[in-house]
């Protein structure tokens, strides 16, 4: 990708990027280069002052490895956290495990790896998603590996902030206790968000913007600076995206 | 001092069908030659414990047949994608699954 062309997961990364907030303890996990472009375009423009901790970075200095980075989440010390799911419902629950029955599965996916406790222990999630499609936003998840927030446990201490797919950005409305559109993407209209998520987005009534368009600046900086360090960490998703 | 120096078949050979045992995993720093010897002495029943989310190792633990029960948060290969064995027994339900979510 380069010139004026944009490609979907380059809106994603910056889209993200700018939902980081300056001062944020961040980590993104495993398979996920889109939240980790998107927290180091963040860390390149508006938010110098962010402690960013990338699964799989080479430069990334925690002496007990995961281990300390689970106690960070645990002790209160992580602000921002980026999960994905195979599906997503209205409540804002993710599935990372199973599609169908769970002891006779149509679909065996990879599993939640401590997305549970990260999503009760940050203090703010991102779920970002490749696809934005009625397979994907359902009504109901069929196993449920990390919640948004529910009030059935007793205490926890974040909730899910946003959703970023190549079609939307939604965001999590605690009043409702469900998903909403917040914002459309370049080229998609509210009607074909609608028409490509398995509930209802709250849109009626609303007015539902489309985001900012994207700079040349954040395009410049994502293609230079992030670009080369990312390659040090995603460089499978980097050569696809911009060739190697 | 004892030399507690083994090879990696000697160290292979300490493993037993039937075990429960824990194998450092992702997709750095796996324990390669000694994993080669546990296939070709065709170990089975094993419980595997990956530490922390499961790469190549449980993945092809598994798929060689070695493994009966696997305990987990995660097992995929990071950017390569799924864990083609798993799934597939997982699928089948010929693995049982200690799933930490």
């Amino acid at each position: 990708m380069s010139g004026t062309e944009i490609h979907p997961f380059e809106r994603m990364i910056v889209i993200i990027s700018r939902l980081v907030n300056d001062g944020e303890v961040v980590a993104t996990g495993t398979l996920s280069p889109i939240p980790a472009a998107g927290v180091l375009l963040a860390k390149n423009r508006h938010a110098k002052n962010i402690l960013c901790m990338i699964y799989g970075d080479p430069k990334l200095r925690i002496t007990d490895g995961l281990h300390e980075f689970f106690g960070l989440a645990h002790r209160g010390m992580l602000d921002l956290f980026f999960l994905s799911g195979i599906q997503i419902d209205r409540l804002g629950n993710i599935n990372l495990s199973v599609v169908g029955d769970y002891e006779n599965p149509k679909l065996r996916l990879p599993g939640g790896a401590g997305s549970n406790m990260l999503g009760m222990m940050a203090k703010r999630i991102i779920l970002f998603t490749l696809t934005h499609d009625t397979r994907l936003f359902v009504p109901r998840v069929d196993f449920i590996n990390a919640t948004a927030k529910d009030e059935t446990v007793p205490w926890r201490r974040g909730m899910l902030s946003h959703i970023v797919t190549p079609m939307a950005q939604l965001k999590y409305d605690v009043d409702s206790g469900a998903v909403v559109l917040d914002a459309t993407l370049p080229g998609y209209s509210v009607e074909d968000i609608r028409n490509n998520t398995g509930f209802d987005l709250g849109v009626k009534g609303r007015y539902i913007p489309e985001v900012d368009p994207i700079t040349e600046e954040e395009l410049s900086v994502l293609r230079g600076l992030v670009l080369s360090e990312l390659r040090q960490i995603y460089p499978l998703f980097c050569d696809m995206i911009w060739g190697s | 001092m004892i030399n507690k120096v083994k090879t990696a078949a000697e160290a292979a050979k300490m493993i037993r069908s039937g075990m429960h045992v824990g194998v450092g995993s992702g997709m750095e720093m796996n324990p390669m030659p000694v994993i080669r010897e546990v296939i070709k002495n065709g170990i089975k029943d094993l419980t595997l414990t990956s530490v922390l989310t499961g790469g190549y190792v449980v993945d092809l633990l598994i798929g060689a047949g070695c493994v009966s029960t696997v305990q987990f948060p995660q097992i995929v290969m990071d950017e390569l994608g799924l864990a083609p064995n798993f799934r597939k027994k997982a699928q089948e339900g010929k693995l049982r699954l200690l799933e930490t979510i």
